[in-house]
């Protein structure tokens, strides 16, 4: 007990100067926060007419396919801060290969609980308006659940993961819309099935998952080692996990998009909701990798301030990951006013996740500033949806996080302060 | 020394990771109260033996055992008998104080079957050591204040097998000198220590043998007194057979 009461305290109060007060803080925060954050969503579907939901067969399908997709495409999305256990020494206890596991993978599991906290009662809610009973429902979520973890697990611990996860998307997209075709033909239902049970035994793969965060010593490949030096900034960029986390959760997102198109279930608040959702955890990923790993360029190039203009402009990277689920949500939009508002929602929703995560994602590894992180910026705009969801609202946000992120980071960042009083300038001043 | 019983035997370990690095120990036992100093170049392969021989590391071939005891994950109570200080003040949980990561770790051990009086070993180590920062949170403690939580936490349950990775670095001389007599004793009491360092001084006072690996692979192991025999000093040993 005292073991797991430390490992949420390392996992929720990192880096925190009063750790004890600031993990139960922060627990507290995400649980309401969820609550809130799914209680939102559901009246948002609320307003979705049961005339338009497809079959209950195809309906509860299509809710395992997007769930999963759902939990996959999140753990993705804040992969880096799961990078490393909450207790490096672990390892080393005579605790079971279990109780080990469960204790290095807690950011994952924490991360999961979250999206099924936001997520499970607006699927359940949609299952129930489909007519589909209890028992078959919450079995469905069960294996939706499983297959979602599955599907990461098998993204980041096989070879070529990531393709083969896309695969078995692709076969179970493909089955859907046969499906939806040929609601007789129980064939394509069955493949649906037997893709799904492939994506849970990925779950065989949480152990290799597990075990893979506590080791300190592991073979990195130099991918683009071909290339020559002069492109550095490429082969930066293609060897940082980041860049490939955002790349899948691009394709999810636009795997997603394509079903919530194919289906008409989702309408724009919903999908602008869940672009905001992976847009903030996004954004928070680029934080906690700025914030703890001071590469050569803050010092050796221009300064904090270049840094963090690459830093916004990187934001863009993650809004492209993330646009077909904002196109499609555009597309949805009712008139001209909902359409912009739609738009600036989920830039704002980006930039906000950057300045929320300034605040709060102080180090790789913390899962738990990133939850903290998209919930707040999730919440403040459900509260402006509700209050003022005009583009001005929307514009405001924007500019004022942006100019948050900046000034936040330029007084925290110890190389400005330094540089500014000259304190290292000769050894700085490379330019 | 001969009549005492081995207590860790590690039997053709082999470890890899990438193609730039393969790790290749043969067999090697180790009795109760030795010493056995590891040196070697940077890179050489001293923390990964060393992160193996704890079970940190899953060894690609090989077996550990402690006390005839194999070291796997089903076995997973005999990681009591090991003691290991890591030459990385990552390894703390930082958001505890002292006091609480030492409740922590009793608890797990208590759990495992330890039966040692843990507090009063806990207040003794911290007395030798003139470690006092008890409720300090462990992120706000110097460098050589966080070795000697390292060294309590180590040793606060008389493991059968040490581990030490650098001992010396972040300690100031007079806990160097009571850490050295700690381990000394510890290894009196039956306690078989394996300890690498990069003072080949330290290494020829305190221990009872010498591994030298180069690339992964032991180049000399034999007891100092051998060594001194045959090369008069530890450091000209490795002058010579580590110097291409």
């Amino acid at each position: 007990m005292k073991l797991i009461t430390a490992a949420l305290v390392a996992n929720f109060g990192h880096g925190s100067s009063r750790p004890k007060q600031n993990a139960l803080g922060r627990l507290v925060l995400i649980a309401i926060g969820s609550i809130a954050l799914s209680i939102g969503s559901v009246r948002s579907l609320l307003t979705v007419q049961s005339s338009l939901l497809p079959l209950p067969l195809l309906s509860a399908l299509g809710v395992c396919f997007a769930l999963q997709c759902l939990i996959a495409c999140g753990n993705i999305a804040s992969l880096v801060s799961q990078k490393s256990p909450a207790i490096p020494s672990v390892g080393i206890l005579p605790i079971s290969q279990l109780r080990q596991r469960l204790l290095n993978s807690l950011n994952h599991l924490a991360y999961t609980a979250f999206i099924l906290i936001v997520a499970v009662p607006v699927f359940a809610l949609f299952l129930f308006k489909a007519g589909v009973t209890p028992v078959p429902a919450i079995l469905l979520l069960l294996v939706a659940s499983l297959s979602g973890c599955g599907l990461f697990y098998v993204t980041t611990t096989i070879k070529l993961g990531k393709l083969v996860a896309l695969a078995l998307l692709g076969a179970e997209y493909i089955a859907l819309r046969q499906l939806a075709a040929h609601p007789q033909t129980l064939l394509w239902a069955a493949l649906f099935s037997a893709v799904t049970i492939c994506c849970c035994a990925g779950l065989l793969r949480f152990g290799s998952f597990a075990d893979h965060l506590s080791h300190k010593k592991k073979s990195v490949k130099l991918y683009a080692a071909w290339l020559n030096n002069r492109f550095w900034f490429t082969k930066k960029v293609a060897r940082s996990s980041f860049f490939k986390s955002l790349a899948t959760t691009g394709v999810f997102a636009a795997t997603l998009a394509l079903y919530a198109h194919h289906i008409q279930l989702f309408n724009s608040d919903l999908l602008a909701f869940l672009a905001s959702l992976l847009g903030a955890a996004n954004a928070a990923d680029i934080r906690s990798i700025c914030r703890a790993r001071w590469p050569a360029e803050i010092t050796a190039i221009r300064g904090t301030p270049y840094f963090v203009g690459k830093e916004v402009l990187s934001l863009l990277a993650v809004y492209a990951a993330i646009s077909p689920l904002v196109i499609l949500a555009f597309v949805y939009s009712s008139n001209e006013s909902t359409s912009l508002a739609v738009l600036l929602s989920s830039l704002a929703s980006v930039c906000l996740g950057l300045f929320i995560g300034t605040i709060f994602t102080p180090y790789p590894g913390d899962i738990s500033a990133q939850v903290t992180s998209v919930v707040c910026s999730s919440i403040v705009l459900l509260v402006i949806q509700r209050v003022a969801p005009l583009p001005i609202t929307y514009c405001l946000l924007l500019t004022c996080s942006t100019i948050g992120s900046f000034i936040h980071e330029y007084i925290r960042n110890p190389f400005t302060w330094r540089y500014q009083r000259g304190v290292k300038k000769s050894t700085i001043d490379y330019q | 020394m001969k009549s005492q019983p081995i207590v860790l035997q590690v039997s053709d370990l082999h470890f890899a990771y990438g193609p730039a690095f393969r790790l290749s120990i043969p067999t090697i036992a180790i009795k109760a109260g030795e010493i056995v100093c590891i040196a070697g170049p940077n890179g050489s392969g001293k923390t990964t033996y060393l992160e193996c021989l704890t079970g940190l590391l899953q060894p690609d071939k090989g077996v550990i055992t402690i006390s005839g005891k194999p070291l796997t994950s089903a076995m997973y109570r005999s990681k009591a008998a090991i003691g290991y200080i890591p030459d990385d003040e990552h390894w703390l949980i930082k958001e505890l104080s002292a006091a609480e990561y030492f409740e922590v770790l009793m608890s797990v051990y208590w759990a495992a079957g330890v039966t040692v009086n843990m507090r009063q070993r806990c207040a003794d180590l911290a007395n030798q050591l003139q470690f006092t920062a008890f409720r300090q949170p462990l992120q706000e403690l110097s460098h050589g204040n966080k070795k000697k939580v390292q060294i309590i936490a180590a040793l606060m349950h008389n493991p059968k097998v040490l581990i030490v990775d650098e001992l010396r670095n972040g300690l100031d001389p007079l806990a160097v000198i009571a850490a050295e007599r700690i381990i000394k004793q510890s290894a009196k009491n039956g306690t078989c220590v394996v300890a690498s360092t990069h003072d080949l001084w330290w290494a020829e006072r305190l221990a009872t043998s010498i591994l030298l690996l180069v690339n992964g692979k032991p180049v000399l192991h034999s007891s100092v007194q051998q060594v001194k025999q045959q090369y008069k000093h530890v450091e000209n040993a490795f002058l010579e057979l580590v110097v291409p």
